[in-house]
């Protein structure tokens, strides 16, 4: 009861001190700050929920192996640069198990992937566009699972949102304010591997999907893990 | 009466034959009681309905109680949760509640220790690790210090406490499993087969802690195990299973008995003295040394105070006859000078290291941890270059073979995890795959549909060949050690080489699978194959090499035939050579052993 | 490292989020240049701080910034030459040496976050808050060694049968694919045997505890309200304004009054304190070895 109290008051009142208290101390930067705090906020009640809600230990389990798949992904495809499954994982999980574990998943291995990786002020991004990415793929598992070209075309999506959102935060905070031609030329100059993580999301999603859902539905049938995501 | 098992049948779902059948015993409280049967007899079901958080679903009749509690889990069923879909999901039954009382019950009580060291293991520090399951218990954290405490000083794990999980070695690994159970003090520990993946060296280790576990703690103890050498001496008490029936219930003489009488395939398993004393009392000589043993010899030990009464009055005789070595004719694949480091500032793991297979061979490589043994393989399957040497396949080198062709009718490798060669979803998949490719190289020109139907027939022959016709539709996550063993080398041959090398091939098998899989490798080397497999099993190699050889530090120090080669190693060496080397210097397996006998007597 | 392995993980935490986000969103030489200063300081002290490799990367990457912006702001009253018929000016220019300077110094600390905090307690302080998300996060830290290993092992396999032994790119790649395929079966069926072992240990029981907590001491509370009492006094001289300082079209800084002077010091101070205790662990243990 306490806790929960202590919660919410962290969540209404603290936030938005933090928020816009934030914003007033640095006025030059105050874009560059509100967009770290909403990558940073739309985590914490997601985690929040998911640490309140009961989870099995092979469900638990589940989700940390692909978690780590995503991360050792990372290392199997370090040789190409900018190829990497994170997306296609995260995706694919949420297709299976839902919006939350897709969540987690995406989340997590932002965070764990740059303790190998280089951590760096655009973790909390990382984090907020796999989570996100994740979690709308959640919501969409549905069409996604019927329809390869839907899969396709939200990978492709999923590439260049990616982008967008990291160029976005390093204009903010790069720039004084939010300055068009900085973003434009920041796109611009990212625009190959841009086009690169939009392929190889293609080209994940396409090769794992089919494998990685039939060995989720194998555990699903024969253990009966994430039943309540359905 | 610790835990008592009253006429437990059990019957998986959709199963047409019951698991276990009216299966009742009970094992006293401090007992070290063995549970011992082929694979797939039944003894992880056993020890799994044992610890209910484990139970797998299906129709359960009898009872099990552990110390005075029912830990059964019909009705309150905790694993329908998770095993109801075995069902289906149209008539699953409602998943009940997990019983709260009765798991905390069975957590604090009962500990588990499984076969596969790695996936038992939670997080990633030692120190976490074995917290882990004193946290779930909602212990205080003073408390859980002490216990922590406690299990390192016992283990003697104080150098590797602070170590991440994935630094130590298997048998560390499987200690660790060990003592994060034991630190929950439970009164029962249930073992399921849990020295299999280990080395001979590690599996000692992990057996003499668990006989103290017993003797100092009076920790009860069950342990599955189908190989009965090691494990005989230390039980008080034996439980055979055979497809589901428990067929004897006793002391180690009493299960010896049990198995001669009955010819039974578990004989084959028992330790080499207590067949050699059964041999002597088959052909009569027994019952004068039986007058003066009353209990059956067990260990080496006991097995040469046998071997001594009998030969008393007799000279030591001529080692027993053996059949001559191939000769040795021109090498297959030969590694000469061969350097290797896995990095730039590390040590040497191999150094002008040298060593030939020939044709038609059978060569055992022997070695402890770290000697460089797996390395060599790697090496000599062309999976890793040497930076100075080479290796040399049929006097071509490896690297002078064009892509693509190394692999086709020549070189073949297995590896230890044979989980490791599939990636289909079910056997034959994976088959049919490899013996496409091959059948299309073959030839080149053929037609999809004519590889199709001749890849389709090789197979099938290959399959028959090694009784893996059943098991072709499976996955191969749901097949036994052996049985994926034989799918994985069926896998492997496909491309008809001429050179095989198998590492650890023996490595969990029971002994019904070791022969097998023997009979296979003995036709291949009549066929004209290189057979080179690197172990720990000095047994192995004694029964089926044609020549071993000794790697240590890197350098291949010792090498010969199985007979000059363990007659002259007095620890590394096998249980019949121990025991009989004074008497029969040239006698190194059992089967030769038990020959000795017939012959001098 | 560890010059807080004795400490409340609270207080590195605290110091370097001070540090970081004041560095990040001040705007202000006065701030970047402490906040540069301090990590180099720090990374040249401790061992595995700094490698030539990374030093000429970081080097590479100011430079290009600074010589990059001018391109894009052509504010500044002082033009250097023209580019395109664009100016390219001398504040532009300093602007682009400062941006470089604080995204170098924003790097810098987070590369001495992982010497700052033991690794060991990185997530226990969260672990008492999240401890399902602790427990995930040290499996996952245990599963990612394990599967590359096994990836490893996965790939040789199939080399071996012969299925991906051409050398060239589209070949590996397949063969990357084949095995993260391969590894996924692995892996998902090792996460439910997992799950049994965490079950059978009682995962799941209600009153779970952790085992990991840390006293919060004396010393702990003294560092952490030396740290705030810092902090607090930059953000003053931030909040009135005093930090400020505006490039276009002349560079001009903020009158700094005493308690703008204050707030940098104080600032200075923060960035000094992990060096300053590197020193003294070394110093202590000169002494200690000239003593024996």
């Amino acid at each position: 009861m306490n806790r929960r109290l202590l919660t919410r008051i962290c969540f209404f009142v603290m936030i938005p001190i933090v928020v816009f208290g934030g914003a007033l101390l640095f006025r030059e930067q105050h874009y560059a700050w509100i967009t770290l705090c909403i990558a940073v906020l739309t985590c914490l009640p997601i985690w929040y929920d998911f640490e309140r809600r009961e989870t099995g230990s092979a469900e638990l389990m589940v989700l940390s192996v692909l978690t780590s798949l995503s991360v050792a992904g990372r290392f199997l495809f370090a040789w190409l640069p900018g190829f990497k499954p994170v997306t296609a994982i995260t995706v694919i999980t949420a297709m299976w198990l839902g919006a939350e574990p897709g969540f987690i998943v995406g989340s997590l291995t932002a965070l764990l992937s740059n303790f190998y990786f280089g951590q760096g002020p655009w973790t909390p991004f990382q984090m907020f566009s796999w989570g996100l990415l994740g979690g709308l793929a959640g919501l969409l598992a549905k069409p996604l699972r019927k329809h390869k070209i839907l899969l396709c075309l939200y990978g492709i999506f999923a590439g260049f949102f990616y982008s967008l959102v990291m160029d976005l935060w390093s204009t903010f905070w790069m720039g004084e304010g939010f300055s068009i031609p900085r973003y434009v030329a920041l796109i611009t100059a990212a625009l190959p591997i841009t086009l690169e993580y939009a392929i190889s999301n293609v080209i994940f999603l396409l090769v794992l999907a089919g494998p990685i859902g039939e060995k989720l539905d194998r555990l699903r049938v024969r253990y009966g893990l994430f039943r309540e995501h359905q | 009466m610790l835990l008592s098992v009253e006429n437990v049948t059990f019957r998986y779902p959709k199963a047409s034959n019951d698991a276990l059948r009216g299966v009742g015993f009970s094992v006293n409280a401090g007992d070290f009681a063995v549970l011992c049967g082929l694979s797939g007899c039944g003894k992880s079901t056993l020890l799994r309905l044992i610890k209910r958080e484990l139970a797998p679903f299906g129709d359960l009749s009898g009872r099990i109680l552990v110390d005075g509690t029912d830990v059964t889990s019909i009705g309150s069923a905790a694993g329908a949760a998770e095993n109801s879909a075995a069902y289906g999901a149209e008539n699953a039954p409602a998943a009940t509640k997990a019983d709260p009382t009765r798991d905390r019950f069975s957590a604090e009580t009962v500990g588990i220790v499984l076969q596969d060291p790695e996936a038992q293991i939670v997080t990633d520090t030692v120190w976490h690790e074995l917290a882990f399951g004193l946290e779930n218990l909602g212990l205080p954290s003073a408390v859980i210090r002490r216990r922590v405490a406690e299990m390192a000083a016992f283990f003697g794990m104080e150098s590797w406490y602070h170590k991440k999980t994935y630094e130590l070695s298997g048998g560390q690994k499987q200690l660790l499993n060990l003592a994060a159970v034991l630190a929950m003090k439970p009164k029962l520990l249930l073992l399921d087969e849990p020295t299999a993946q280990l080395d001979p060296i590690a599996a000692a280790d992990f057996r003499s802690v668990v006989a103290r576990i017993n003797k100092d703690l009076g920790v009860t103890i069950l342990m599955a195990e189908h190989r009965l050498e090691h494990v005989l001496p230390l039980a008080d008490k034996v439980l055979l299973l055979d497809r589901g029936e428990l067929l004897c219930d006793g002391s180690p003489a009493a299960l010896a008995a049990y198995l001669q009488a009955n010819a039974h395939p578990m004989a084959r398993a028992l330790p080499t003295a207590t067949r050699v004393y059964l041999a002597l009392q088959g052909t009569g000589v027994g019952s004068a040394v039986a007058s003066e043993h009353v209990n059956i010899p067990l260990t080496v030990r006991d097995g040469r105070a046998t071997l001594l009464a009998y030969s008393a009055g007799k000279t030591a005789s001529d080692p027993a006859d053996k059949p001559a070595g191939g000769s040795v004719g021109k090498p297959a694949i030969a590694a000469s000078g061969v350097r290797f480091r896995y990095g730039k500032d590390l040590p040497d793991v191999l150094c002008e290291t040298s060593l030939s297979v020939s044709a038609g061979e059978h060569y055992c490589l022997l070695g402890g941890n770290g000697s460089g043994k797996t390395t060599l393989l790697s090496l000599l399957a062309g999976l890793k270059q040497p930076y100075a040497g080479s290796v040399r396949l049929f006097g071509k080198k490896l690297s002078a073979f064009a892509p693509g062709t190394l692999y086709r009718e020549n070189l073949a490798f297995l590896p230890q995890q044979p989980r490791d060669v599939f990636v289909e979803k079910t056997i034959r998949e994976d088959l049919l795959g490899a013996f496409s490719r091959a059948y299309s190289h073959a030839f080149p020109k053929a037609a999809a549909d004519v590889v199709a139907e001749g890849a389709a027939a090789d197979m099938l022959t290959m399959c028959e060949r090694l009784h893996i016709t059943e098991i072709l539709l499976s996955h191969p996550y749901d097949v036994s050690g052996g049985e994926l063993q034989k799918a994985a080398l069926a896998k492997v041959l496909a491309s008809r080489p001429k050179v095989l090398l198998l590492d650890e091939p023996a490595k969990g098998i029971d002994v019904n699978g070791k022969g097998e899989l023997a009979a296979i490798l003995k036709e291949l080397t009549a066929e004209g194959v290189a057979v080179l497999s690197v172990t720990h099993d000095a047994e192995w190699a004694a029964e089926h090499a044609d020549r071993c050889g000794l790697l240590f530090d890197g350098e291949v120090i010792s090498e010969g035939e199985p007979g000059e080669f363990f007659a002259g190693n007095a620890f590394y060496t096998t249980a019949a050579n121990r025991m009989a080397g004074d008497f029969f210097p040239g006698v190194v397996t059992c089967d030769d052993l038990l020959r000795a006998v017939e012959v001098s007597s | 490292m560890d010059i807080f392995i004795r400490r409340h993980p609270l207080v590195p935490l605290c110091l370097l989020l001070s540090i970081l986000l004041l560095a990040m969103f001040a705007q202000s030489p006065r701030i970047t240049v402490p906040a540069l200063a301090g990590a180099v300081l720090f990374l040249c002290t401790v061992r595995g701080g700094f490698t030539v490799r990374s030093v000429i990367g970081f080097l590479l990457c100011w430079a290009l910034i600074a010589a990059v912006n001018p391109l894009f702001s052509t504010g500044g009253a002082t033009p250097l030459v023209f580019v395109a018929g664009r100016p390219y000016t001398r504040e532009a220019l300093l602007y682009g040496v400062h941006l470089g300077a604080m995204l170098l110094a924003v790097l810098l600390w987070f590369r001495c976050e992982r010497l700052l905090i033991p690794e060991e307690h990185r997530f226990f302080l969260f672990g008492r808050f999240a401890p399902k998300l602790a427990l995930l996060i040290s499996s996952v830290l245990r599963f990612v060694p394990l599967l590359k290993r096994r990836a490893t092992a996965m790939r040789d396999a199939q080399t071996a049968v012969g299925i991906y032994d051409d050398p060239d790119w589209i070949h590996r790649a397949g063969s990357n694919m084949t095995t993260m395929s391969a590894l996924t079966t692995w892996s998902l069926e090792h996460a439910v045997d997992t799950g049994a072992a965490m079950k059978a240990r009682g995962y799941g029981l209600p009153g779970r505890t952790t085992y990991r907590t840390y006293r919060f001491t004396g010393t702990d509370a003294a560092w952490l309200s030396a740290i705030l009492v810092l902090t607090a006094s930059a953000v003053l001289a931030l909040a009135r304004g005093g930090l400020g300082v505006s490039f276009y079209p002349n560079i001009v800084f903020a009158h700094a009054d005493t308690l703008t002077r204050i707030g940098v010091a104080a600032y200075t101070i923060l960035c000094l304190l992990p060096f300053l205790s590197a020193i003294k662990e070394e110093l202590r243990w000169c002494f200690y070895r000239s003593k024996m």
